[in-house]
């Protein structure tokens, strides 16, 4: 009888594990495209790799120093000195975030990987049409593919239902980045409109229009940080199906999970900044928002890139 | 019930002509001014070397007011038009071009000691960017006091109003302040458990029913209600 209960047991518990939700930030397998956006447009991925340092950095900098910082000016200035000196001389390989953010990592680890899994899906997505042959339905298909695979890992995956700007702006810490550090908020808002943008210029038929327009992108993305805060144009956080139209037509529910994340990354740097948030309520807001992140209800929109 | 349906339906169709420019409507265009305000009030310095320094490095600075860097340039707006606002009105700019202006907001704060009440003016294109410089100026538009808002400040409050009407753009009720909305005002009022709210009472003109938004003082929808005057 109890050898029985024993080998029930066992089967079932084999049986759980086989059904659990995974979730590492592992794709697998690669694409057969991975990375080849860069191939074509080395500039332009690096500084895509030099964003996830400068993320890092800075969520790095403010739990280090969480309602601590006497001087925001002067401590935003000289985060802004760093971060530019590694964008002008950005990494060729992503970095790990726990090798530049250990505490930030520790603080934040399903965050993080909804980041990273989110970051591979921006990734892939560039890649498939940065180097499409088939400019049409096979080129639809592929990254649709890939989004459904984005969407299977459950565990790690932001939703792609449209949320309201409440999401980000609608808490008691809200805001308190873009006050505080308002260069540095148009600094992480440009990057974000570079991302976008470059889904667009992809967009364009021919290869020599694309080099053209992602060409254009990238010095239009350092013409906004030539002199933050006044040469970065955004009122609010640039928004994918606006700044990358023809993207959001062929592929329109892929704008609303990049425009999560993006919200995500400043819901993360409104709660380090703000002092509503004490530094021992850190961690579990992080799991709170994250689980927002991935909840299709939450701050749910009625009007998907219409307002 | 039915009648009410059927005038707000009308309405909605008298609006569309006043209603918006490249899709974006005369209640988004309010809450894109409201997000160029905080822009301009987050960027606000005096540049006035007769006036003390104040900076967040000074032990004396004073968040309340626009930062005085003496090697900085005159920009922005105070930040007054972020806690004293009291009124904003919005209207369609005839124009040919894109780039034109082609809506126009205007922020009013509450009046100051001095009884004057300043108001700055802020131009979009069609797709609701900026044109041109911000413009203050002295004006007249509504009576408000001001109001010493406990948690957000009002810009914040109004802006989360609006947010609940341009999620309402399909809804009948709402549809026509989504579209026609052509002025708001902000004042201290009570939900119905006795608790302050912020009233934001939105018009279309001066001959139809007002849409009261409730929005609790830390940012929180409350609720809604037609008001007829």
């Amino acid at each position: 009888m109890i050898r029985r209960l024993i080998a029930v047991f066992a089967v079932a518990i084999v049986c759980l594990q086989s059904i659990s939700v995974r979730a590492e930030t592992i794709w697998y397998p690669l694409p057969k495209e991975a990375y080849t956006f860069g191939t074509k447009y080395p500039e332009a991925q690096k500084l895509l790799f030099a964003f996830d340092y400068g993320h890092a950095l800075v969520y790095e900098r403010l739990l280090l120093n969480k309602n601590k910082i006497t001087d925001p000016e002067a401590f935003e200035q000289q985060l802004l000195t760093e971060i530019m000196a590694i964008l002008y001389n950005p990494p060729s390989v992503k970095a790990d975030e726990g090798d530049i953010a250990p505490t930030y990592v520790y603080q934040f680890p399903l965050t993080l990987n909804l980041f990273d899994w989110s970051h591979l899906l921006h990734q892939f997505v560039l890649d498939v049409l940065a180097t499409s042959v088939d400019r049409g339905d096979a080129m639809k298909k592929r990254v649709n593919e890939l989004f459904d695979q984005y969407k299977s890992n459950t565990a790690i995956a932001i939703t792609d239902v449209c949320k309201t700007m409440l999401f980000m702006d609608g808490h008691y810490f809200s805001k308190s980045f873009r006050r505080q550090f308002p260069s540095f908020n148009l600094l992480i808002w440009s990057y974000h409109w570079f991302q976008i943008r470059l889904y667009e210029a992809l967009m364009k038929p021919t290869e020599t229009e694309r080099n053209k327009a992602v060409a254009k992108v990238t010095d239009t993305f350092w013409k906004y940080l030539s002199d933050l805060p006044d040469s970065a144009p955004f009122d609010m956080m640039p928004e994918t199906a606006k700044e990358a139209p023809e993207f959001a037509k062929w592929f329109p529910t892929i704008p609303a999970a990049f425009d999560n994340n993006h919200m995500m990354h400043d819901i993360v740097s409104d709660i380090l900044t703000s002092e509503k948030v004490a530094v021992t309520k850190v961690r579990a807001e992080g799991f709170r928002f994250a689980r927002m992140a991935q909840d299709p209800e939450a701050f749910r929109s009625q009007l998907c890139g219409q307002n | 019930m039915k009648s009410a349906v059927v005038i707000l339906g009308v309405l909605a169709s008298l609006q569309s002509s006043r209603a918006e420019a490249h899709g974006v409507s005369l209640a988004k265009a309010t809450e894109l001014v409201l997000h160029r305000i905080e822009r301009l009030v987050i960027l606000c310095n005096l540049g006035d070397s007769t006036q003390p320094v104040n900076l967040p490095s000074q032990p004396a600075y004073d968040p309340s007011r626009c930062k005085n860097d003496w090697s900085k340039p005159k920009k922005g707006i105070e930040p007054n038009y972020q806690n004293r606002l009291v009124a904003m009105t919005i209207d369609l700019i005839a124009h040919t071009e894109e780039e034109e202006p082609s809506f126009r907001g205007v922020a009013f704060q509450a009046k100051g000691p001095d009884g004057l009440q300043k108001s700055v003016t802020i131009d979009l294109d069609e797709e609701g960017r900026p044109v041109g410089k911000e413009i203050e100026k002295m004006a007249s538009f509504s009576s408000v006091e001001t109001f010493a808002w406990p948690d957000k400040d009002v810009t914040t409050l109004t802006e989360n109003a609006l947010h609940f009407v341009l999620e309402g753009a399909a809804n009948l009720t709402l549809a026509p302040y989504f579209q026609g909305l052509s002025s708001l005002v902000v004042t201290p009022g009570k939900n119905a458990a006795g608790e302050l709210v912020a009233s934001v009472d939105m018009k279309i003109s001066d001959q139809e029913p007002v849409l009261r938004v409730r929005i609790k003082p830390n940012g929180d929808f409350d609720s809604s209600e037609i008001v007829k005057e």
